[in-house]
């Protein structure tokens, strides 16, 4: 899990908003991603430095040819759709809300988590 | 009647005759207020129905003509036995005819309207959680409504423990269901594989069930169809009966594998003892299925043969698989020329008689007619007079060949088998491997290839371009694009052309079979190997394109190295230890190499701190989603074996003399069927679990890398981007992330998270998922629906990486707000755990 840090003017937001800012902030880390992919990739052979930098992760491998970046007001359109079909639930201070336009107060050391839920069944 | 065929006709007016009977006769004993009469009238009638309309008296049309008649039936019973108190479900089923009327009122009380049966299971569930005895009887003795065979147990079950399970409602429970054993004794429906505990009613169910078999099977003459299906009688005394009645079948079938104590199985071959030859090779027979055959080996003068007769079995039960030729011609030599013999007239293999040479005649003809194990017995004879390695390994090529016409499954299991029978035939032939043995036969075929030949002003031969075959045809030094109609009416151009071809499939075959065998291994040439791999066209194509150690430790081309030595293919993690990895990619690009499989480039996987952590386990592709038909064919293909009956691991692969990777996978079935979640991977030694730093790494990175072609072309999560690897083991992870959720009742303790909740405290297993609810029960909750999920790549940060951690941490949601849960199942569940504490 990578902690993705959204800058808010207040402390003090919607749902919504929140959605919207974790959305874009995903895609423009994605975006410096993507750059240093597009390098490898087009010099077709990895650095030393590239090399050290992948041993950490456990693979080192020359990248695939990195996809084109999302449409940013498109994805985060789909974002808030699929929080109102429940496909995923947001908790904030232990509380799981419910609404978009639901107000919420963000306080430090009391991140934020984005779950996926599964249906479940007796067995 | 309707719809009665001719030759039924008369059948089923006869039967419509004795019921009409039935009829009156119940009308009689209404008129006369015999209630107790009635009921075992009804019971006739029914016997008669079902004999009646069985297939050879009237084919199945009884059922179809008897309207007039039941409406009659239920007329009488509906007047003798009026429903009373419809809202008491015990007084709706507590009836001997299900008439019309009180079937309606059962309907509405189970809320199934319009149903012709209705499900008795909303009673059953009303029924336990009472612990109603008379409504639990019932719920097996009433005609009315119709249970599944899991609740049937279910209400044995709570009968039992109530203490008023008797035989009448045993009785009554095969009498509806002949196959209800399979619901008993944890069997699972498909394969007959124990599943789940047996029912605690097992045991009073099989003392009635061991009275019965004895009582029905009693001389003279057997009756089998009155004996419930599915359950095997406990008892020495059954295996004895067998024993006396040597040629019936059915006796052997449902006797010979009885269940015995160890004291039974001792008394057995002590009877054994003073018996003839015969009835000793008999009673062997009989105990196979069950498994302990073993023990009387002694009796038959067949001590020796022990190791032999697991092999046999170990051998009869797997599909085609790899024999350790080795331990055949062992376990033979122990058990004698005799008592190997004599072994394998009690229980035939194909494959033990052709490692010993006894079957040549008949496994040649199974190999003609393409028999899978025929075909992996084939590799497995010794030489003959005369036949060269060579000679066979031809023949194998020659049965190779007609795969593709065999469609599309039968090929792939046809290619296994040859490539099993090449594996049989390298330990024949004393190579370390079927590549060695595929190589030196490779090299001795393209010997000698034919020359050039010239007709008119052109000059003809096969020629490699970048290690593909190609037939040039040159005029006055010039290439020709294409091939002139002089070349092609030439008698000599088709074999050029089938030159061409070998080679091409020589080629072939040196990619992928020997090349990214040695690659993957790191393997090592010597001078002697190397030299006759450059003498294949291919092998002088593909082998400089490569990267070398020699002995020395450079690291070269073979242009740059010392070849009077042995010469080790360098696999990348050789390249990175020594610090070389950036260089030779570099290398290969500016010099413009093709190389013929991935060096350079290979993937190369190293532990993660988190693997380094956890000591012996990597969970580095844990909870990823694969399809696993697809899985299944991709591991096989790269020398995993994919087992069906393993608990623990349900993929291995050897990786190197005395290590085998195991991974485990949770699947729904068998790998190959339906999805499955990836699991665990561990690394195994003969008897212990090697740490992953001890792990060879080249061995290491392979077994790694093929996992992750297996998650990233056979899964079924669409993930969009690569996600980064788990850093941290799920347990942790998940720990953290209900931290982080605040929840009030849920506390982490390890690897648990202890839910306090409203009904229970529960303790789920961060690792595996697993649900205990104190103190003492077990709480099985599943994914509503398993495979495929939904959502398409949306981008948030989401803490959940995988389906398996999702569902865990769904479970521990779920019952955090236990008092809102809904789902029957559930709940039964937890009620029984509350009784039980």
């Amino acid at each position: 899990m990578r902690d993705v840090l959204v800058e808010l003017a207040d402390d003090r937001t919607t749902v919504r908003e929140l959605i919207r800012k974790a959305v874009e902030e995903q895609i423009r880390l994605l975006g410096v991603d993507v750059s240093r992919r597009r390098d490898m990739h087009d010099r077709q052979y990895l650095l030393a430095e590239e090399i050290q930098a992948q041993a950490a992760s456990g693979v080192i491998r020359l990248p695939a040819a990195p996809l084109a970046l999302p449409d940013i007001t498109e994805a985060v359109a789909r974002a808030h759709r699929a929080f109102e079909r429940n496909v995923f639930v947001v908790f904030v201070a232990g509380r799981q809300v419910d609404r978009l336009d639901e107000e919420i107060v963000l306080r430090p050391g009391e991140p934020v988590v984005f779950l996926r839920l599964t249906a479940l069944a007796g067995g | 009647m309707v719809d009665v065929p001719d030759m039924y006709v008369d059948a089923v007016r006869d039967e419509r005759d004795a019921l009409w009977r039935l009829v009156d006769e119940a009308k009689g004993l209404a008129k006369a207020g015999d209630l107790a009469g009635m009921r075992s009238l009804a019971e006739e009638v029914r016997r008669r129905l079902g004999a009646g309309d069985s297939l050879e008296r009237t084919g199945g049309h009884l059922g179809s003509n008897v309207g007039d008649i039941s409406a009659a039936l239920d007329d009488v019973y509906d007047e003798a036995f009026p429903v009373r108190r419809p809202d008491d479900p015990a007084d709706v089923l507590d009836a001997p005819w299900p008439t019309v009327r009180r079937t309606a009122v059962l309907a509405s009380a189970v809320d199934h309207v319009g149903w012709p049966t209705p499900p008795l299971e909303p009673l059953a569930e009303r029924a336990i959680a009472a612990n109603d005895v008379r409504l639990l009887r019932l719920l097996v003795l009433t005609p009315l409504g119709r249970a599944g065979r899991d609740t049937v147990v279910r209400v044995l079950d709570a009968l039992h423990a109530a203490g008023a399970l008797d035989v009448e409602v045993i009785e009554q429970a095969f009498a509806d269901d002949e196959y209800l054993g399979r619901a008993l004794g944890g069997t699972s429906r498909t394969d007959g594989a124990v599943t789940s505990a047996p029912a605690t009613c097992a045991a009073v169910v099989r003392d009635y069930f061991d009275e019965l078999a004895w009582r029905l099977t009693s001389p003279p003459e057997p009756n089998w169809d009155d004996l419930p299906e599915v359950l095997v009688p406990r008892g020495l005394r059954f295996i004895l009966r067998a024993l006396d009645r040597p040629h019936d079948r059915r006796m052997a079938d449902r006797f010979g594998p009885a269940e015995l104590t160890e004291d039974e199985r001792s008394a057995l071959v002590e009877h054994l003892r003073d018996r003839t030859a015969e009835e000793r090779r008999y009673a062997f027979e009989l105990r196979l299925p069950a498994g302990d055959a073993e023990v009387l080996l002694p009796v038959l003068g067949l001590s020796g043969a022990a190791p032999l007769l697991r092999l046999v079995r170990a051998t009869a039960t797997t599909e085609v698989a790899r024999q350790e030729r080795a331990a055949i011609l062992a376990a033979a030599r122990q058990a004698g020329d005799d008592g190997t013999r004599r072994l394998l007239e009690l229980c035939p293999s194909e494959l033990i008689a052709a490692a010993l040479g006894w079957n040549r005649a008949a496994v040649e003809k199974r190999v003609k007619h393409n028999a899978l194990s025929g075909i992996a017995a084939f590799g497995l004879l010794p030489l003959a007079d005369g036949e060269t390695v060579l000679d066979r390994y031809l023949a194998l090529r020659e049965v190779a060949k007609r795969g593709p016409k065999l469609g599309p499954n039968r090929r792939h299991s046809h290619t296994a088998a040859v490539a099993v029978a090449l594996d049989h035939l390298a330990q024949v032939a004393g190579f370390p491997d079927a590549g060695r043995l595929e190589w030196d036969c490779e090299a001795r075929i393209a010997a000698e290839p034919p020359g050039d030949w010239h007709v008119g002003d052109y000059t003809v031969g096969v020629r490699l371009c970048d290690a593909d075959p190609v037939v040039a045809v040159s005029k006055a030094g010039r290439m020709l694009k294409s091939v002139p109609a002089a070349v092609r009416n030439d008698p000599r151009y088709p074999h050029t052309r089938e030159h061409q071809e070998r080679l091409r499939d020589q080629a072939r075959r040196m990619r992928t079979g020997m090349i990214e065998r040695l690659v993957a291994a790191g393997g090592t040439l010597t001078p002697d190997e190397l030299l006759r791999l450059r003498r294949l066209p291919s092998g002088q194509a593909m082998l400089p394109a490569l990267i070398w150690q020699d002995r020395s430790g450079t690291v070269g081309l073979l242009d740059q190295i010392d070849l009077d030595g042995p010469v080790t293919a360098a696999h990348p993690h050789l390249l990175y230890e020594r610090r070389l990895l950036a260089h030779w990619q570099a290398e290969i690009v500016r010099r413009r190499i093709r190389q013929p499989v991935k060096q350079a480039f290979r993937e190369l996987y190293l532990l993660t701190p988190a693997e380094r952590d956890a000591v012996d386990v990597s969970r580095r592709f844990a909870g990823h989603t694969v399809d696993g038909k697809v899985a299944a064919q991709l591991l096989s293909g790269r020398g995993w074996s994919t087992h069906r009956q393993y608990h623990e691991h349900q993929a291995t692969r050897p990786v190197t003399a005395g290590i085998t990777a195991a991974l485990a996978c949770e699947l729904h079935g068998y790998l190959g069927a339906g999805d499955a979640v990836v699991g665990e991977l561990r690394f195994l030694a003969a008897d212990s679990v090697v740490p992953l730093a001890e792990v060879p790494p080249v061995a290491f990175s392979e077994v790694m890398r093929d996992l992750d072609l297996v998650v990233s072309v056979a899964g079924t999560e669409s993930h969009g981007y690569a996600s980064p690897p788990h850093a941290v083991s799920r347990a942790q992870l998940l720990a953290t992330l209900i931290d982080d959720l605040g929840l009030a009742r849920v506390t982490v303790d390890g690897t648990s998270a202890v839910v306090r909740g409203y009904r229970a405290t529960y303790r789920v297993h961060l690792n595996s998922g697993s649900i205990h609810v104190e103190p003492g029960s077990h709480l099985c909750v599943v994914p509503a629906s398993f495979g495929g999920t939904a959502h398409r790549s949306l981008f948030l940060p989401f803490a959940d990486e995988d389906r398996m951690t999702s569902v865990i941490l769904s479970k521990v949601l779920l019952l955090n707000e236990d008092e809102k849960i809904t789902d029957p199942t559930i709940l039964a569940q937890l009620d029984r755990g509350a009784q039980l504490s």
